[in-house]
């Protein structure tokens, strides 16, 4: 078969016209004028096939033939050389189809049970000082915006203090990060959160909002909760784990295809934060039982507390699976099952 | 003989053959076996797409082609990793050490920069021959640092001394002439700057360039670019109005309820709503027109930019974008990747690919006789990695 096509001497950009004799016993016979060589199929190497790019061979001293009729080339290569697999499975329907499916399921399996699963692990095991500096850079933070010391008359911050002491189980009074108490003025907050390093914070308008200690009792041990099961390391190894995959995975973590990628993730890290909710509340109501308090305090503050953010203006236009503090009928109607148990 | 002769008036168009079908599933299987191989496969990734989109790339009968090693790039993506993971252990238990290294890395950013644009041109060949690219390190530090800063010391002292002695003399009249100063002065003088420095940059880009050891060169006038600069300005001028007296009539209305008493909570939430919709549109206007200030600039920069290259003394390039149309591309673009939950990301780049492509040509004599290979060799993909994973494209 003779294949009509252009010719580079090594090293230039010009080019010729010149013809490839190929035999079927693997031989090839390059007239390029002003010479005539002959190959074995062994010496040549021929371009890596990739979508329909057209193919061209690489003779040893660096020269190049680049056929101009690529599928006749193309066939008689195939005749002697059989294309990668990877090439195969881009080219065939089916290849493709199951490529889809099986990319989409494995997704799901990173989405769902990979990546909880690590970062759980991770976060148990973050060393004492990491923990501690994160919780001293956001308590800076915090203060840089206006949260201040708290208010209260210094009476009600001693008896604050004692109730969250009695509360303490022995398990988080022994973990290597002990949780503490910080009382703190938050203007127009009504809320508590727990810090990294175990730093619980708990607004003024808070105990204000509170209808008894009983209820009080009930958020600070929803937040020990949260430090019990690391939920704030948790969210945070989880996101450093969802960006580092990305770079991993696409060299880049910029343009449309990735913001997108972002957003799920982030929708994914909100559901996410609705089951670390409920996880605490659950250990909320064991401990509460076994100090045998009343529950049905703890459903009173929260009661309060979903009516407070109802006021705040801006919660209204939001949707409800946009929230991380979702679902607040359904957490207190939990939480009134418990007590009726 | 007029002076055009000697690159021969041919036109050769650009042509792109790429599928948005077939990309697809290159792009596919490059997703899944790299998932498969927890990401180590990235690189081979990488290399394949790269080398669809360039082999793609036809001009006068040829293709460009990537030669990158995907070890190479392999280990370059490792080493970033690396680092990163080191960052951040460093940043949680000394931050003060983790910002030394920051800064560090910023000192780098011009000499990895100039790094990554050699090892990419050096791993692309048109016929077999290889670019490249060449600069003296202390140059990009002047484009990319010492200039840029200087140009704003220049800018921002001045204005900034007119408003103190305004504010000593402590005259309403001295106050206002001092706006009006600093509004004047501000709008041609950060166009000035901007322009400047677009200018800088793409003189350090192109002029450095070969093509084997054929070099690249274009001559760029600041005064275009600072004419481009100046008229993206004027042109997001009317959207900003826009915005304002969308937003304008909510707070002249707020303003007259402060002002008659009757403000409450809900009255300010009552009417934050029934002017949500004006908000919305104000924001959708202003989105709108950066988007058309930046494709304008885009199309005029890269018009520019290619018309003035030069490779060697027989061929120039051609480019003939247009703003509505490149508009046009993006806005689909997007709507196809939005719609299509990013299945469609391929079909768009493919697209992205072929409308550059139609718009770019090169002109004169593509027989290349005295093009020659050069002998330089790249041999680490670590400046490239850190330009791809901290997304430094510098706008080219």
């Amino acid at each position: 078969m003779i294949i009509e096509g252009f010719y580079q001497p090594a090293g230039r950009a010009a080019r010729e016209a010149a013809r490839l004799f190929l035999d079927d016993d693997q031989r090839l016979t390059l007239d390029a004028p002003p010479a005539i060589q002959v190959f074995s199929l062994r010496d040549i190497e021929v371009s890596d096939a990739l979508g329909s790019i057209p193919l061209f061979v690489t003779f040893p001293d660096g020269g190049r033939f680049v056929p101009a009729d690529d599928s006749a080339f193309r066939r008689w290569l195939r005749q002697h050389r059989r294309p990668g697999w990877i090439y195969r499975m881009e080219s065939h329907k089916r290849g493709v189809l199951l490529t889809l499916a099986a990319t989409c399921v494995l997704v799901a399996f990173y989405i769902w049970g990979v990546l909880p699963w690590t970062s759980n692990v991770i976060a148990q095991r973050i060393p004492t000082t990491i923990e501690q500096n994160l919780g001293r850079h956001t308590l800076a933070l915090l203060r840089a915006s206006d949260f201040r010391d708290s208010a209260l008359p210094e009476e009600k911050q001693i008896a604050l203090q004692r109730l969250f002491q009695q509360l303490t189980p022995p398990s988080l009074r022994h973990d290597r990060t002990p949780v503490r108490l910080k009382l703190m003025n938050i203007p127009d907050l009504a809320n508590a959160f727990m810090l990294a390093d175990g730093t619980l914070i708990l607004s003024d308008k808070l105990v204000a909002l509170s209808p008894g200690d009983d209820a009080l009792a009930g958020v600070m041990l929803h937040e020990m909760g949260h430090h019990a099961y690391r939920h704030p390391m948790r969210m945070l190894v989880r996101s450093s784990l969802v960006s580092l995959t990305l770079l991993w995975m696409t060299g880049d973590v910029s343009g449309i295809g990735d913001t997108l990628l972002q957003t799920a993730s982030l929708a994914n890290e909100l559901q996410f934060s609705r089951g670390m909710e409920r996880e605490a509340d659950d250990w909320a109501i064991v401990e509460m039982k076994r100090e045998g308090r009343s529950l049905a305090q703890m459903a009173e503050i929260y009661r309060r507390l979903s009516a407070e953010a109802q006021n705040e203006k801006a919660n209204k236009y939001l949707p409800d699976w946009l929230s991380t503090h979702p679902a607040m009928a359904s957490r207190i109607e939990h939480i009134m099952e418990a007590e009726r148990e | 003989m007029s002076d055009n002769n000697h690159y021969n008036d041919n036109l050769h168009q650009v042509r792109f053959h790429g599928k948005g079908g077939e990309y697809f599933a290159i792009w596919l299987v490059n997703a899944l076996l790299t998932i498969i191989t927890l990401g180590i496969y990235s690189a081979w990734a990488t290399v394949r797409r790269r080398r669809y989109f360039l082999g793609n790339t036809e001009i006068n009968g040829d293709r460009f082609d990537y030669h990158a090693k995907p070890i190479q790039i392999l280990k370059g993506r490792l080493l970033v990793i690396g680092g990163i993971i080191v960052f951040y252990i460093l940043a949680a238990i000394l931050p003060q050490l983790a910002l030394l290294i920051a800064l560090a890395f910023l000192a780098l950013l011009p000499w990895v920069v100039i790094r990554s644009w050699r090892y990419n041109a050096i791993m692309t060949s048109f016929r077999g021959v290889r670019f490249n690219y060449h600069c003296k390190v202390g140059r990009a530090y002047w484009t990319m640092y010492l200039c840029p800063i200087l140009l704003m010391l220049a800018l921002y002292i001045p204005i900034t001394a007119v408003v103190l002695i305004a504010v000593q003399m402590a005259s309403i009249s001295a106050i206002l002439i001092s706006v009006i100063i600093v509004v004047v002065a501000l709008v041609p003088g950060v166009a000035a700057v901007q322009g400047i420095i677009s200018a800088m940059t793409h003189d350090l880009y192109i002029n450095n360039h070969f093509f084997g050891n054929t070099a690249f060169r274009a001559e760029l006038k600041k005064s275009t670019f600072i004419k481009y600069s100046l008229l993206a300005i004027v042109l997001f001028l009317p959207f900003l109005i826009v915005a304002f007296w969308l937003m304008g009539s909510f707070f002249t209305t707020m303003y007259q309820m402060v002002a008659m008493g009757a403000m409450s909570d809900d009255m300010a939430g009552a009417m934050l709503l029934s002017n949500l919709f004006s908000f919305l549109m104000a924001f959708v206007v202003l989105i709108v027109g950066a988007l058309v200030v930046a494709s304008y600039q885009v199309v005029a920069v890269r018009n520019y930019v290619l018309n003035q290259t030069h490779i060697g003394e027989r061929v120039k390039l051609r480019s003939s974008m247009k703003t509505a149309s490149y508009l046009g591309l993006l806005f689909t673009n997007a709507l196809i990747v939005v719609f299509s939950l990013g299945l469609a990301t391929p079909v768009a780049h493919v697209r992205a690919a072929r409308y550059m492509a139609e718009r770019t040509a090169v002109v004169g004599d593509l027989s290349l006789p005295d093009v020659n290979a050069h002998h330089d060799a790249a041999n680490t993909a670590v400046a490239e990695e850190v330009v791809q994973a901290f997304d430094l494209g510098i706008g080219m």
